[in-house]
């Protein structure tokens, strides 16, 4: 005589089990894909994870670099920046007069006086947005400078620096 | 018995790796909707330079809430496409 454990599954679970299937399948193949995009450097400008990350790195320490020099930067020159080429590309380098300075992109990559080749960067532009806190005679104003890749994916983020100018009303 | 068992142990097992992996991409796609600490810290810089009233200074709440807003909508590359109300 059988016993009715030994009748094995019932339909219902059988859907249920392979609906619970399919969905594990579905996002395993999900997360692999993405995994297999971040180590062959599709929807990221080519690179790879590891480029990328060393590319973001440089682009970020560099971003500050900027940044602290825009925020020493005359008012008068800096409004300058803000008005006439709000964004630096790689046909028109920032020069900044406050340390002599000579901002420019080479080969996408965030350069402060070239002396070679640079590592390839994704950066396509860098600007200058201000906030609605705008410096006067006697307060400080807030900007935000953003390195921007030339097309935006979930891998590839611009890169930003908040800062407060003009550096002597802004306290350490 | 012993086959239900690895069963359950292979499903354990599959699902921490699953899940492990969620949170990597989780960590990689998120866009950062919270102003980060050294964005906190520039603001914290402004307010404090900001002149005894009058004129009467912001509150820093009021400063970050404008700050995170602007990072929202300020495009994503260099098309220059704006998120409006984002």
């Amino acid at each position: 005589m059988k016993s009715t454990a030994d009748q094995g599954m019932t339909l219902l679970e059988v859907m249920v089990s392979a609906v619970m299937l399919a969905i594990f399948m579905a996002a395993f193949v999900a997360i692999m894909q993405l995994s297999a995009k971040l180590i062959k450097g599709v929807d990221s400008g080519g690179f790879t994870a590891s480029e990328l990350a060393l590319a973001r790195s440089i682009a970020t320490e560099r971003l500050n670099g900027l940044a602290s020099s825009l925020a020493r930067e005359e008012p008068a020159a800096f409004m300058e920046i803000i008005g006439a080429t709000k964004c630096l590309t790689a046909q028109a380098g920032w020069n900044l007069a406050n340390d002599g300075s000579r901002w420019s992109l080479s080969n996408q990559q965030l350069s402060k006086e070239l002396t070679g080749t640079e590592q390839k960067g994704f950066i396509e532009r860098v600007c200058i947005y201000p906030s609605k806190y705008a410096e006067s005679a006697t307060t400080p104003g807030l900007y935000v400078v953003q390195a921007e890749p030339k097309a935006a994916g979930p891998l590839l983020q611009p890169l930003r620096v908040l800062f407060c100018r003009p550096q002597n009303f802004c306290l350490q | 018995m012993i086959g239900s068992i690895i069963g359950l142990l292979v499903m354990i097992a599959l699902t921490t790796f699953m899940a492990a992996l969620m949170q990597l991409s989780a960590e990689v796609l998120a866009p950062k909707k919270i102003l980060t600490s050294a964005q906190k810290a520039v603001i914290l810089q402004y307010w404090r330079g900001l002149p005894a009233p009058p004129p009467i200074p912001p509150a820093v709440a009021e400063v970050e809430t404008e700050i995170s807003k602007l990072l929202c909508e300020l495009p994503r590359d260099s098309s220059g496409t704006y998120r409006s109300g984002c």
